[in-house]
């Protein structure tokens, strides 16, 4: 159904047909490529330690494990001290190459687990599935890439992982490795570009800056209006 | 509460005596400002920003057809559906029928200022759909029956305890002025509306016309959940907010978020390119875009206006300008308010109805300095302004004294006997050395008396001072 689009089309052509006014700004500086325009960031000595820095100044809780154990400490120290009680996993290659679920599970019997990948096969499930994870105290997801001058998480849909996983619960801890980090976003836009064409990456792309949050009643900062109100990153640099 | 840009000056005038809510204007606008030169600080390239963002809007508008024809192309190549709208009651009826189809009964509402503009949240709900707006601002004015005060921050204009008091009298809670409990409870209370709706709406920031995609900047995830959870997604977007290339949203996101709130990025920022893809876990079956034309074709057509289809609607000019603050965003009888306000009301309803916007600022020319997309908003006022004088829009007593001061300037007769006119009426009455009197005009400024001597006898008496000194 195309509805009024000849005529709005045909509108917009007559309108075109007058020219554009003179560029009024008086001088009419050169342009300057858009990757330059983020130049300044690049000033950075180690992407990872930037990444960091803005990571928390965005309220998000950040922290690097040399090794694949420390990782599992690390969260389970977390789900002991916030006392979690339910823990929802996605089946992100990381997640999965860690181990998490069978790892975490065998060493916290108490706390209940929701694996994604697991329960999400049938539409039931999957109706289910949202219901449990509005519930969960935790979600511990993977993601595609970083952005070191925002502190930005870029999460993509597929197979693997859902939209609402890093949404519906009460914290998201997302586990990363250093090579996923990009300087900006204009560095980072051109490398998607160059790898998926003008045909972007699943059906929604998200860039997560820190937890929910709200400023809309006289201007009170307000974390989790809707989304998670805490917001973690663990960093497996084994370098 | 329905208002009408016709009744500015009433609105003004009434809320410019309200300390209060002055004062609650005051606090949020040098907040936000604030905010914002903290943010820009650390950005050497903010101009080179700025410039590059207008060029690409201009590239873009001036090429709109082409634009839009490959957004449209690319959204249903993905798997989208999309339908063009003339004016608001087309776009509504697109969205009721699609509601109808899919037998919803709930309908959730991410924050959007191009559904406020055609009233879509009232329409659906005349229909017996329950139509919830998710985001707390938009939230707390739906309950309250009232208009967005601003284009970012929607109850900007209320204070805690008026929030508490509508929460307690609205929902049936017990009262709390504690934001974060009333926080919480519109999460509970939200959240169930997200699990149940069938359809979900949003607006657009931003349509990429290369990869079909639409973004939505936020805070508070609830454009998430509305684009997520229901079965359905509709995005609403005025035609304007196409952009060429997925490679230039970068200097927009780098300038929205810094221009409005002050933040680096604000929470989330989602780019959706089509319905759940096969194998995906969740997200909506349909995905449809609904592109609005709504006077915006016209507004194409002025050349001189053409600009104002820049904004990015980041809100910066209303948190700095002078009027804005006084008066606060209900006085412009408009969804949108303030300086941008102020020029695309008229174009959307007609000056005949918002005459007295473009008067509404002192072309300080603020809100130019520091739109992101540099729109030079007070030149575009200046020409409004213009275009209501020619088209009789301005009281007949201006008139008349333009038009005898018109006639007073061209003729030297005329200007020296008037002059001696008017001398002669104000010191018969005794009122020679007092600031002038016109009615209305001088109540809220100073017209300076006139000079004990006019120009001409001071040029005389210097003449005369020279010849005795040679």
């Amino acid at each position: 159904m195309n509805g009024s689009r000849t005529e709005i089309l045909g509108r917009i052509r007559r309108a075109l047909a007058s020219p554009p006014l003179e560029h009024h700004h008086g001088h009419q500086p050169e342009i300057t490529e858009i990757r330059k325009l983020f130049a300044s960031d690049f000033e950075i000595p180690s992407l990872l330690e930037r990444f960091r820095k803005e990571f928390s100044r965005v309220s998000g809780e950040a922290a690097v494990c040399r090794d694949p154990e420390s990782v599992i400490d690390t969260i389970k120290d977390l789900i002991r001290s916030s006392s979690f009680q339910t823990v929802a996993i996605s089946g992100h290659a990381l997640c999965r190459q860690l181990e998490l679920v069978e790892k975490l599970k065998a060493e916290l019997p108490q706390v209940h687990f929701v694996n994604e990948a697991m329960d999400s096969e049938s539409l039931l499930e999957r109706h289910q599935l949202r219901q449990k994870l509005s519930g969960v105290d935790l979600s511990i997801t993977g993601t595609e890439y970083l952005i070191a001058d925002i502190g930005s998480i870029v999460t993509i849909a597929n197979p693997q992982a859902s939209r609402q996983i890093s949404l519906l619960p009460t914290a998201h801890l997302v586990v990363v490795t250093p090579d996923q980090i990009y300087p900006n976003m204009a560095e980072l836009f051109r490398a998607i570009h160059e790898k998926h064409g003008d045909t972007l990456p699943g059906s929604a792309l998200t860039l997560i800056t820190g937890p929910s949050r709200t400023a809309d009643i006289e201007k009170v900062l307000i974390k989790g209006v809707h989304g998670p109100m805490r917001l973690l990153a663990i960093i497996l640099d084994e370098a | 509460m329905k208002r009408t840009p016709r009744l500015f000056k009433t609105y003004a005038s009434e809320n410019i005596k309200d300390s209060r809510l002055r004062q609650t204007y005051r606090m949020a606008t040098s907040n936000a400002l604030e905010h914002r030169l903290e943010a820009i600080q650390d950005v050497p390239e903010w101009e080179d920003l700025r410039e590059r963002a207008h060029r690409i809007k201009e590239e873009v508008i001036n090429r709109l057809d082409y634009y839009l024809e490959q957004l449209e192309r690319k959204v249903i190549a993905n798997g989208g559906k999309v339908f063009w709208a003339r004016d608001g009651k087309e776009a509504s009826d697109y969205v009721l029928q699609v509601a109808h189809r899919i037998r919803a009964k709930t309908v959730v509402k991410s924050k959007s200022m191009t559904t406020e503009e055609i009233g879509l949240s009232q329409t659906l709900e005349e229909d017996g759909l329950e139509a919830v707006e998710t985001d707390l601002g938009e939230y707390i004015i739906q309950l309250a029956k009232e208009m967005p005060s601003h284009i970012t921050a929607p109850a900007l204009h209320m204070t805690r305890q008026q929030i508490g008091e509508l929460f307690q009298k609205k929902l049936g809670i017990g009262y709390t002025e504690v934001p974060e409990e009333l926080c919480a409870f519109a999460r509970k209370r939200l959240r169930q509306k997200f699990m149940a709706a069938e359809l979900g709406i949003s607006g657009v920031n931003f349509a990429l016309a290369d990869t079909g995609t639409v973004v939505i900047v936020e805070n508070e995830g609830n454009a998430r959940l509305s684009t997520t959870m229901p079965r359905v997604h509709i995005a609403v977007m005025g035609l304007e907010k196409v952009i060429p290339r997925f490679a230039d949203l970068p200097v927009f996101l780098k300038l929205l978020p810094r221009s409005s709130t002050g933040q680096k990025q604000t929470s989330y920022v989602s780019f959706i390119s089509s319905p759940r893809k096969p194998g995906e876990l969740d997200g909506p079956e349909e995905f449809h875009l609904v592109l609005l034309d709504n006077g915006r074709s016209e507004i194409l057509a002025d050349p001189k206006m053409r600009e104002s289809l820049f904004c990015i609607r980041c809100g910066a000019c209303l948190n700095t300008c002078p009027i804005y603050q006084r008066v606060g965003g209900h006085s412009y009888g408009s969804v949108y308010s303030g300086p941008i306000g102020a020029v695309i009301t008229p174009l959307f309803q007609g000056l005949n109805v918002a005459h007295d916007l473009p008067f509404a600022s002192s072309l300080c020319g603020s809100c130019s300095n520091i739109c992101p997309v540099k729109i030079d908003i007070h030149h575009q006022l200046l020409w409004l302004r213009q275009n209501a004088v020619q088209s009789g829009e301005t009281p007949w007593q201006e008139r008349l004294s333009m038009k005898l001061y018109l006639l007073g300037m061209k003729d030297d007769t005329l200007y020296r006997y008037g002059s001696r006119l008017l001398r002669g009426v104000l010191m018969l009455s005794g009122r020679l050395d007092q600031p002038l009197k016109i009615g209305g005009w001088s109540e809220t400024r100073d017209l300076p008396a006139l000079a004990p001597k006019t120009f001409k006898q001071l040029w005389r008496e210097m003449e005369r001072d020279e010849r005795l000194s040679n």
